[in-house]
């Protein structure tokens, strides 16, 4: 310590030669920094819910989804000819960006149209609708198709989504903008004239960034501003202002050069570095000139710079290495965290703060050594020591009254403290106004929410029975409150199966499961619902609140539902699927309607096979068939007697039919088909019977069109397989961004206590060391513990939760709060206190000020996040260090440190002018100045005059 | 839709590289340079110089994992323009597809013993989740969509940009093409946007003379620049050239079958 300090005074030539050589170094190696937008290294690494919506969103490729939101103009909707052309150029342009995988929008989205003799895929809009009528026809359509409202357009028709997916593995371009700002560049080309919106992780990632880095730009020059005006108005030198900014600058370059050289991503974390550094690490610089100038202001006439600079830094020296170790432990206690990029953060701080104390132990004793100052005139430094003193004697005298109400303030607060809520809300990192938060809103107000609840189900997606698991976990998520649409590959398939004129049902066999995927598979917005392999499934559950309530109504039920293999969903089953499909979210049917429900599911059953209407149904077919191109050709002589028998299903028809054919081989293939239509129709039939008693047992009128289609797909199920069907081991992860936040919250919450466990404990043993008595380092640590325990119960009465930004508080103000109370004791430990406020005490002071101007510049942020960090980081600097100037006199009581001889009190100690032991009855004189008062500064010399040059 | 892209893959783009037929003329072995559009319709010539074909192809595309998937059919086709594509293996074997015209499609579906006919119009989508679009697949004339420009010449090869003809709305706006002089096919087609950006590149290569007028690729493979490079090819494993392929194979009913 002592060499180090000597390094600087004794060879300042060669300090600075390598100072700037590491500059220049450090300079190439900031140039080699890469800057980190994803978002997701964001999220702690090992938390459950995290892996497993980490892992659902690599699946399923949820992740990296750019959203273009486009509102037509006022009273139009987005179905004119000029919007439709303009969504199908735009939609041109992302598709052929290098780094987009596929593109869903009202012009990209495919539309099966069922027809007699077969299935039509079309665009769902195939372009410009040509004429009023076109156009209205067209918007019937659209609003019509159930996957498409509320997913790709607004229910009213006035907004729409166009989708873009970025290629999982697309490596930025260097050459090339960030994708998603040749996506908006699109966007604002092709769609310019109407109000859009941008959301989605990309847009987020950027806009955070964008924010950050705005944030950086715009609050740096401040809190420099805020450091050269605080420190010339202590030290009226400018060169020790200088002095004081250069040093910090330099560590700051240093620091972000060995962060460039060491392969670190500049995150949007470690973008706030420059403020944060200049904010906890000015204040060793400003300590060190401080004592320079006092010093230097007694010394004898004769004594160079360079030995006033020694004889200061032996006296600031090692309260100063004690409290920046002690502010770099706050920020090294991060390491706890789980979230790499808070690591590198609280590491790059510490060490940016560790980098200031060096620079300013052997930098700055340097350029003194070199070009000599005179001591500074302060004539506004006595009036804050003044100031001080008057405090310190205020709470010497009502110690207890401050001590007890301290006490007591913090027994009052800890239950608030405790009811602080961790809340990871991703729309509380978005300021208003910005891109995230405007598609925030207009995914609420125009789609009925934006968040998703996704539940990932893994089994053979090829088994009728697990379908049907799919389909009711659906009717599951729809009763749940809060819950506005949710979507599974249940409705595409269903709605292939119409187009293939297999009823609009689940399939019923595997092979008829392989042959509708086969359609499905081609559809690039089909992989947000189905693996590749068909062994997973993701149902999206869209929803407008309550999300984590969700959450966990969708975890106990997957739970209880998929402990034990799954077959053929029973009666009482598909009764409670029903019941769960006409309720409306959030209010189940009554117990009675359930009741009658699942009574009459039990008695349900097809027409019998003389009923008259399937009869009929059956010969109409029979009719159908006979006439289709395909038709086995007949025999002229046999034609008309053998079409008789088929059409009305005649004993032995099918062997008449064959008889009669020119290729019999071609009747069995007929008849086959002939027989599945009756089966088919069958079913129908008592499909649309059933509905009817079952609207009625739950006394439910004339049901959307969409749950009409839902209800008819679990009664078709009532009537069971052709086949018996397999049993299906399944299981199911509960995922999106709720869990997201869950996991994020419990994370944040987990870090924060290890990471202020950590900083008190390191502290803590920090101050044991240098002091060798708990009670000193429990009085030294109080300010801060008092100030976290204040800080969260007020944060906990105002309902201001804990993000990951305010949850470095804590570490932070544990580290750097103690930092005023170790300067104060050190030199209580060799001074009076009266001197100790006068001398140190507007230095310790002016500390304070810089520390805690610092952070608050942060609050100027735009990011509310780095707002509210600002705000409780230069709070917490400001309490503590009020704090101290309160606790530590009443704690140390009217005869301060016992140990030090020259402390009032104890008598016959060097000095003693302090005045009576007892402040109540004070006979001392008012306290000095420094600067008005020479002789205070010769007495602050005497008192100190050993303690100057002997620290020890 | 996937049905009539998959009856594509397992016709046309075979059909259009079936038929290079023409040897190049003795004017233009003596250092003649043909125009772009004389090259073009050099290569439409071949494509469409056609009467019937078997195909047994196979599909591979590379999944995100590493790992190929495959489909395998069989496609009989017969100029002009009837096609039947018959799967052979995996989950859809017995699945057959006629196709009538370009948006009349004919589907025999097994599991269900139906046939149903499909009217497909959609552009723009890929074919079973490979890099082959509809488009790409489907050419069977380049003369008609776009104009030519004859931009560079080596020993072996003539290049061209072809540019979409007015009117002619296209997936990809701009090609440019390598023409091998000697069976007057393309050996490599690179799909670029109106600015002329690269966003696919299509390689057709090892070429061999299955007939005495008749060269074909044995391998197709297409690589999509907007998704990583995202790969996927076609395998020729045998074709039969003009085998008098019967007018009732090509029928709803044979569909079935």
């Amino acid at each position: 310590m002592d060499r180090l300090s000597r390094l600087g005074t004794g060879r300042p030539v060669l300090v600075l030669c390598v100072a700037a050589v590491v500059a220049i170094a450090a300079a190439f190696g900031v140039s080699r920094l890469r800057q980190e937008e994803d978002l997701m290294v964001f999220l702690p690494s090992r938390d459950p819910d995290v892996l497993r919506f980490q892992e659902v969103s690599r699946r399923f490729g949820a992740l990296r989804v750019a959203l273009i939101g486009v509102e037509a103009p006022t009273g139009d909707d987005v179905f004119s000819p000029e919007l439709i052309g303009k969504i199908g150029r735009a939609s041109d342009g992302f598709r052929d960006l290098i780094g987009v995988d596929r593109v869903v929008s009202l012009t990209t989205t495919a539309d099966i149209v069922a027809g007699p003799e077969g299935a039509e895929i079309t665009p769902l809009v195939a372009g410009p609708p040509a004429g009023d009528a076109a156009r209205a026809a067209l918007r019937k359509k659209v609003l019509s198709r159930d996957h498409i409202v509320g997913n790709v357009v607004s229910a009213d028709g006035r907004a729409t989504m166009l989708m873009v997916f970025l290629s999982e593995k697309s490596a930025p371009d260097p050459k090339e903008a960030p994708i998603e700002e040749r996506i908006r560049a699109v966007a604002l080309r092709e769609l310019a004239g109407n109000n859009l919106v941008f959301g989605g992780a990309p847009f987020a990632a950027r806009a955070i960034y964008a924010e950050a880095q705005g944030d950086v730009a715009r609050l740096s020059p401040i809190a420099l501003l805020l450091l050269l005006g605080v420190v010339l108005l202590a030290f009226r030198d400018p060169v020790g202002v200088l002095l004081t900014v250069i040093s910090v600058a330099y560590s700051v370059l240093v620091l972000t050069g060995v962060m460039g050289w060491y392969g670190e991503h500049w995150t949007v974390a470690t973008s706030t570095l420059p403020v944060i550094v200049f904010a906890s690490g000015s204040s060793y610089a400003v300590n060190v000139l401080g004592r320079y100038y006092l010093v230097r202001a007694a010394a004898p006439p004769g004594e160079s710079s360079a030995d006033s600079m020694s004889a200061g830094l032996r006296i600031v020296g090692p309260p100063l290495t004690i409290a920046s170790f002690t502010s770099a432990i706050g920020f090294f206690s991060f390491i706890a965290t789980d979230v790499r990029p808070m690591r590198t953060f609280g590491i790059a701080c510490g060490a940016g703060v560790l980098l200031c104390w060096l620079t300013s132990l052997t930098i700055v004793p340097a350029v003194i050594a070199l070009w000599p100052r005179k001591a500074a005139s302060s004539v506004a430094l006595h009036r804050l020591g003044d100031g001080m003193w008057a405090l310190w004697r205020w709470a010497v005298r009502r110690r207890r009254p401050v001590l007890i109400t301290a006490t007591v303030g913090a027994a009052l607060l800890v239950w608030p403290m405790l009811k602080v809520r961790v809340r990871m809300d991703p729309q509380a990192f978005f300021r208003k106004g910005s891109d995230p938060e405007r598609a925030h809103r207009f995914l609420v107000e125009r789609f009925g929410g934006a968040t998703f609840v996704q539940i990932a189900l893994r089994g053979d997606f090829d088994e009728p029975a697990a379908l049907r698991e799919v389909a009711r976990l659906e009717a599951e998520a729809r009763s749940l409150k809060g819950v506005t649409q949710v979507q599974s590959i249940v409705g595409p398939l269903c709605l292939v199966s119409e187009g293939m004129g297999a009823g609009g049902r689940l399939p019923l066999t595997r092979g008829q499961a392989s042959n509708l995927y086969f359609f499905l598979q081609s559809q690039p917005e089909l992989r947000a619902f189905l693996s590749e392999d068909r062994k997973s499934v993701l149902v999206h559950v869209r929803v407008a609140e309550h999300g984590l309530q969700v959450v966990e109504a969708l975890e106990a039920y997957v739970k209880a539902r998929y402990a034990a293999p799954r077959g053929w969903p029973s009666r009482e089953d598909l009764a409670d699927r029903i019941a769960r499909l006409l309720a409306a979210p959030g209010r189940p049917l009554s117990e009675d309607k359930r009741v009658q429900l699942r009574r009459t599911a039990r008695v349900l059953d097809l027409p019998t096979l003389n009923d008259p209407a399937y009869l009929r149904e059956c010969e109409h077919l029979a009719r159908e068939q006979l006439q289709r191109v395909d038709a086995p050709a007949l025999r002229a002589e046999a034609k008309v007697a053998a079409e008789l028998a088929v059409e009305r299903q005649s004993e032995g028809w099918r062997e008449r039919w064959r008889a009669a054919a020119v290729v019999p081989e071609d009747v069995d293939l007929a008849a086959d088909s002939l027989l599945q239509g009756f089966a088919e129709h069958r079913r129908r039939l008592g499909i649309e019977r059933a509905r009817a008693v079952l609207l009625e047992a739950a006394q439910v009128v004339d049901p959307p069109p969409a749950t009409r289609q839902r209800l008819d797909v679990a009664i078709d199920d009532l009537f069971g397989p052709p086949a018996p069907v397999a049993e299906v081991s399944l299981s199911a992860e509960v995922a999106g961004e709720p869990v997201l936040d869950r996991g994020f919250s419990r994370a944040v919450e987990r870090n924060q206590l290890r990471s202020l466990g950590v900083a008190i404990v390191l502290v803590l043993t920090c101050l044991l060391a240098l002091f060798r008595q708990p009670r000193l380092a429990l009085i030294c640590i109080a300010p801060a513990l008092l100030t976290l325990i204040y800080q969260s119960g007020f944060m906990g009465l105002a309902g201001v939760p804990i993000d990951l930004g305010t949850s470095l508080v804590g570490g932070i103000a544990t580290g750097a709060g103690s930092d005023f109370a170790i300067y104060c004791m050190w030199h209580l430990r060799h001074e009076k206190a009266e001197d100790v406020c006068h001398s140190v005490g507007p230095v310790i002071l002016v500390s304070i000020v810089l520390v805690s101007l610092g952070f608050v510049v942060l609050a100027l942020g735009r990011s509310p996040v780095m707002h509210l960090f600002g705000t409780l980081a230069g709070g917490a600097m400001a309490l503590s260090a009020l704090l101290t100037c309160i606790i530590l006199p009443a704690a140390l009581g009217p005869t301060g440190d016992p140990r030090n001889p020259a402390n009032p009190g104890n008598s016959g100690g060097p000095g003693g002018r302090g005045g009576s032991a007892d402040p109540d009855h004070e006979t001392i004189q008012a306290p000095r100045g420094l600067a008005d008062d020479p002789s205070g500064v010769e007495n602050v010399g005497a008192a100190g005059t050993s303690n100057l040059h002997d620290p020890g | 839709m996937r049905i009539r892209l998959l009856l594509i893959a397992a016709s046309l783009i075979p059909a259009s590289l079936a038929r290079a037929d023409i040897a190049p003329p003795p004017s233009l072995a003596k250092a003649v340079v043909p125009s772009g559009p004389e090259v073009l319709a050099r290569l439409d010539k071949a494509i469409n110089a056609f009467k019937d074909a078997v195909w047994e192809s196979k599909l591979r595309i590379k999944e995100p994992g590493g790992q190929w998937r495959e489909l395998a059919f069989t496609t009989y086709q017969k100029v002009p323009g009837k096609r039947l594509v018959r799967f052979t293996g995996g989950e859809n074997k017995g699945m057959n597809v006629l196709v009538e015209s370009a948006d009349t499609v004919y589907v025999y579906l097994p599991e269900f013993k139906k046939v149903r006919r499909m009217g497909t119009h959609v552009k723009n989508q890929n074919f079973g989740g490979s890099d082959f679009s509809s488009e790409d697949m489907s050419q069977t004339s380049y003369s008609n969509a776009f104009d030519a420009k004859l931009v560079g010449e080596d020993a072996t090869t003539y290049i061209l940009e072809l540019s979409a003809k007015s009117g002619q709305e296209r997936e990809f706006a701009k090609l440019k093409m390598w023409v091998g002089k000697e069976h007057s096919q393309a050996t490599r087609i690179e799909y670029m946007d109106a600015s002329g950006k690269k966003l696919k590149t299509e390689e057709r290569v090892e070429y061999k003379k299955d007939s005495p007028e008749h060269w074909q690729p044995t391998r197709i493979t297409v690589t999509d620049h907007r998704k990583s490079d995202h790969m996927s090819e076609i395998v020729f494993l045998t074709s039969k050239i003009d085998s008098g392929l019967p007018d009732d194979l090509f029928t709803v009913r044979s569909l079935q079958r």
